[in-house]
């Protein structure tokens, strides 16, 4: 019989690492963690609306209001305020302070309500009655009643090379506008909500055999799945719900590989890629406790490149492939320098208002959207943007407009349409266009 | 250097708890330094009201919850195929049809109401006596409340299957417009989703949005012993008459304008009006 033998020191090495006593604590994974980013503006703390197109960081897609520890001042387009955006919505409070908020499904509970209602926070739903018992409607509003139509969600709207704008999610709408010194803006319009709940059922018939001693549900002789649909629905074993795939796809190091002198970029993803680092970069060892790990040599030369690029003043560079990128000197004369002098520029508002404030399903609802320009110079290339949500169908050849336009639809991933407008002309100081379109409530 | 020679049994349970201890520290060490969202659970999961719980179960359970729901009467309009004809009890005598569809009734949270079913086409003289149970509320703007009830929409099938014996489970909720079925729909339309014997009913609901309401129908006549009759009608709960109010007609020119702004004549068939303050709208 052989006795078992124990080396101590082997022992005990492996109690510390198995327990992870006697080791550094900064164990952790480093963790996407849902931090808001940030958007940068060309001046100034706050931004005034239609601000030049300065270079913004992409937000990830799938990211929720800022937590409330975070620090980071969120930025965004200022909104309209102007009398003459009374939206016909039922309540206002609906659309206050909820530009970019996520509706939380009933099914979610969140233990500090913020956002009037309409903060999207993960709760873990289990059961029927066991939700939060903090969780309750304080405005006696429920966002799922609602149907919304304008203003711009999260990602933001903005405009790309190629005279495209990018961002424009369901339920945005968003006009853009080239003033005379060759600015692109994009400006959101205020958000227009119908009380239009919609209501359907599950079925489950149960019944028993007679004559055995088993008793269990019989045969159906019906399909499975949503009756009466002309749609082909997926399998009714739901274990999960895919969440509708919405996100902005984020722009990684290779969208920049074209460019290789310092511009002004659309896209800058330096300080993105620095925020996913700090959480790595902030946990070296070599910060703790002064040893440098083979494994965290990477991070600091990348760390150490970075640094490289930031100690540049007033330049935008993009290192590629971990090469230093290029300086760019440049000498001004004064006797060379030119000075050009724009007018104050053009700047338009853009309303958006509904003939109705509830709908039931298979109602008509007209919706109106004004643009005027009330900047102090014209604009030129107005594209009127409007994304409808699955339960709007645009009802064909009712768009009309006071100005010539050109009218343009194309199917959008929720199952309805994206309606473009382009205006012909240029919009002088003072001067509006009204757009007009049926819709049909599903 | 050897270990001190020590019993083997005592040595491997030694060994044996304090890599149990170790596993759990570290994994309570990682849950609490984990900021990855907890997932979904998929298997293994006992819902706590599940929907095969008997009538007046869940809606109990919703009173105690979240939510201004207690003493609340929530509009619900009962629409059949063809000529059915629904009715309340009132302390336990069933009201005469109005014979004009649909019957509107505004119904407490959290209680459990009988009704019964006339008239089916094919079958007439044929009765049924189904339950209807009200868990959640609708949060409908100030006077649009009889405009919007819940529709409780039964279909022939429906009743065709409580008549040959079979228990009708219907749970209507309220559904989740980002995830909406892009379908045109109208009131009077119902759309089902028919779910297998073993699934639950109430949780294929909540996956798809808010649970709001439950029919069952299945019984087919009241008892006869007197006794019974309470239980039968779960208590008389009380209820409201309603009607559905109809939608504000509007006159034609709605175009909602600001004061001060000139409507372009494409706008208004060619005539140019100027709005000032003094002007209705």
């Amino acid at each position: 019989m052989r006795r078992l033998s124990i080396h101590l020191p082997t022992f005990a090495c492996a109690f510390l690492a198995i327990t992870g006593c006697g080791t550094s604590r900064m164990f952790v994974m480093p963790t996407r963690a849902v931090v808001e980013q940030p958007t940068p503006t060309s001046e100034g703390p706050t931004p005034t609306a239609g601000a030049v197109v300065s270079p913004v960081v992409n937000t990830r897609a799938g990211t929720v209001a800022a937590p409330a520890t975070s620090s980071i001042v969120r930025v965004q387009y200022e909104s309209v305020s102007d009398d003459a955006c009374q939206a016909t919505a039922p309540d206002a409070s609906v659309n206050e302070s909820c530009v970019s908020c996520q509706p939380a499904s009933p099914m979610q509970g969140c233990p500090t309500p913020g956002c009037r209602g309409c903060q999207g926070c993960v709760v873990q739903p289990f059961g029927y009655a066991n939700a939060s018992p903090y969780y309750f409607n304080p405005n006696l509003l429920d966002p799922n009643e609602f149907i919304c139509d304008g203003g711009d969600n999260a990602p933001a709207a903005r405009a790309k090379a190629g005279d495209q704008i990018i961002g424009v999610d369901l339920e945005d709408t968003v006009v853009r506008y080239t003033t005379e010194a060759g600015d692109i803006h994009v400006q959101p319009s205020n958000k227009v909500c119908l009380y239009a709940p919609r209501f359907a059922a599950v079925r489950k018939v149960v019944g028993a055999e007679g004559g055995e001693l088993a008793v269990g549900a019989i045969a159906m002789d019906r399909p499975q799945g949503p009756v009466r649909a002309d749609l082909v629905q997926p399998g009714l074993a739901l274990s999960g719900r895919e969440p509708l795939g919405r996100g902005t796809a984020v722009r990684g190091p290779d969208a920049v590989r074209a460019r290789d002198r310092s511009v002004p970029v659309e896209l800058v993803i330096v300080p993105e890629v620095a925020e996913d680092v700090l959480a790595i970069l902030g946990n070296l060892t070599y910060l703790n406790g002064g040893l440098i790990r083979d494994a965290e040599k990477p991070w600091i030369s990348k760390a150490a490149i970075a640094a490289i690029t930031w100690s540049i003043d007033e330049q935008v560079a993009v290192t590629v492939n971990d090469l230093a990128p290029a300086t760019l000197t440049r000498d001004l004369d004064a006797e060379e320098m030119y000075v050009y002098d724009f007018p104050d520029a053009g700047r338009l508002r853009i309303c958006k208002m509904a003939d109705k404030s509830d709908a039931l399903p298979g109602d008509t609802v007209t919706f109106m959207i004004r643009v005027d320009n009330v900047g102090d110079s014209s604009v030129d290339n107005v594209v009127i943007t409007d994304n409808l949500v699955t339960r709007l169908e645009y009802v064909a050849d009712t768009q009309k407009s006071s100005v010539k336009t050109d009218f343009e639809t194309e199917a959008n991933d929720g199952q309805s349409l994206r309606l473009t407008w382009k205006l012909a002309g240029p919009l002088k100081v003072g001067e509006g266009a009204t757009i007009e379109f049926k819709c049909l409530v599903r | 250097m050897r270990f001190p020679i020590l019993p083997k049994i005592v040595l491997n349970v030694a060994t044996l708890a304090m890599i149990m201890v170790a596993s759990d520290v570290s994994a309570q060490q990682y849950a609490r330094n984990s900021n990855l969202p907890r997932p979904y659970p998929s298997g293994n999961v006992h819902r706590l009201i599940p929907g095969d719980a008997p009538p007046g179960m869940i809606g109990t359970a919703r009173l105690q919850g979240r939510g201004p729901v207690g003493g609340h009467y929530q509009a619900v309009a009962f629409r059949g195929p063809g000529s059915t004809e629904f009715s309340l009890p009132i302390s336990g005598v069933f009201q005469p049809p109005t014979g004009r569809p649909p019957l509107c009734a505004g119904l407490l949270i959290g209680s459990v109401y009988r009704f019964k079913i006339t008239s089916i086409p094919g079958y007439e003289g044929e009765e049924l006596f189904p339950t209807i149970e009200v868990i959640d509320r609708t949060y409908p703007p100030e006077s649009l409340a009889a405009r919007f009830p819940i529709p409780i929409n039964l279909e022939l099938e429906d009743l065709q299957d409580a008549l040959e014996g079979r228990l009708v489970t219907r749970v209507i909720y309220l559904e989740d417009p980002s995830t909406a079925v892009p379908l045109a729909e109208t009131p009077e339309s119902s759309r089902t989703i028919d779910i297998p014997g073993n699934e639950d009913v109430l949780g294929v609901a909540d996956q798809l949005g808010k649970p709001i309401a439950i029919v069952r129908i299945g019984s087919l006549a009241p008892p006869t012993y007197e006794p019974l009759l309470p239980e039968f009608f779960l208590g008389y709960p009380h209820w409201l008459p309603a009607a559905i109010q109809p939608a504000v007609e509007t006159s034609g020119d709605q175009s909602p304008i600001t004061p001060g702004d000139i409507v372009p004549d494409d706008m208004n068939g060619g005539v140019t009006h100027s709005f000032s303050d003094r002007d209705p709208i």
